[in-house]
């Protein structure tokens, strides 16, 4: 009987002193555990910006005129200059 | 140096197309045909020059050369410049399609005026032409500066702020535009002066 009484006793004054520590324990804990959060956001937003910065360069680069453009595009203003020559030389003709 | 869709109001854009058409027939109408293949070389030129990216600090600039294109060409720098546009917008995409009208305006009529500055005032000395080349080069982008303020203006935008903005960004191009015209003013003297004896003529020859 003695003996289960000094468990009980024990257990309560365990659970009497345990319960502030725990208490105690977690009204520190949501401090850290935000510092630990935002740390936590900072990295993932950083790793973010550089995802972007990637995706924007690669949509840059992509948007970037290639050869073909370039020298389609002087095709196309040295053709027109033919085209341009051939009507002012009928003109000539013509006249 | 490019205005996008959408920024300006219909209005405007409309307005600036009509102004540009009107002057695109003008110059068609004053080049001579003998003149065609230069007009061809100088808007493969304009069309290409601005992917030359020359990097200045942090970002890169790249050329615009409408004063280098006015200069050489005089009255036909419109049809160049409005032809190397058109092809930049449709290739490139550099600006829109329903802002062509005012980047023409933008672009062309710097290189008119310049056309008509080098015309005017290029003297017959070889040091006065190679500094009114690089005064046309340098001149007609702070102008395409002022012009790209004064449409921003129109779309409600704040004249000053955009002036300031936009002649701060391209003061290194100002720079590099009027050395890169006087480097090819020179270099044009000394093999073929004659393509820089471009008449501005306003009247129709008979």
């Amino acid at each position: 009987m003695t003996i289960i009484c000094r468990v009980v006793l024990l257990t309560l004054t365990f659970f009497c002193l345990a319960t502030p520590v725990l208490a105690l324990e977690s009204a520190v804990d949501p401090a850290a555990r935000i510092s630990e959060l935002e740390a936590q956001n900072q990295k993932l937003h950083q790793q973010l910006r550089q995802a972007r910065r990637q995706l924007a360069v690669t949509r840059s680069s992509e948007q970037e005129p290639g050869w073909q453009q370039i020298f389609g595009g002087v095709g196309v203003i040295f053709g027109l200059c033919g085209i341009g020559m051939m009507i002012s030389a009928r003109k000539q003709q013509k006249n | 140096m490019h205005i996008s869709d959408g920024v300006l109001p219909t209005t405007i854009a409309l307005g600036c197309y009509a102004a540009s058409a009107a002057i695109c027939t003008w110059s068609v109408k004053r080049t001579r045909s003998e003149d065609l293949p230069k007009v061809a070389v100088l808007t493969a030129a304009f069309f290409v020059a601005s992917l030359v990216h020359l990097p200045f600090g942090p970002t890169s600039v790249h050329l615009l050369i409408p004063g280098l294109v006015g200069a050489l060409l005089g009255p036909s720098a419109f049809l160049a410049i409005a032809l190397g546009l058109v092809l930049q917008c449709l290739l490139f995409q550099f600006g829109g399609l329903t802002a062509l009208g005012a980047n023409l305006l933008m672009m062309g009529l710097p290189a008119l005026l310049a056309g008509l500055v080098f015309y005017r005032f290029k003297g017959t000395g070889r040091k006065q032409r190679i500094w009114v080349g690089a005064l046309c080069g340098g001149g007609a982008t702070i102008f395409s500066a002022l012009l790209l303020a004064v449409l921003l203006a129109s779309g409600g935008e704040d004249f000053y702020g955009v002036a300031k903005l936009a002649l701060g960004a391209h003061i290194p191009v100002v720079l590099i535009e009027a050395g890169v015209s006087a480097m090819v003013v020179s270099f044009l003297l000394k093999v073929k002066p004659e393509i820089l004896d471009i008449p501005f003529v306003m009247k129709e020859k008979p």
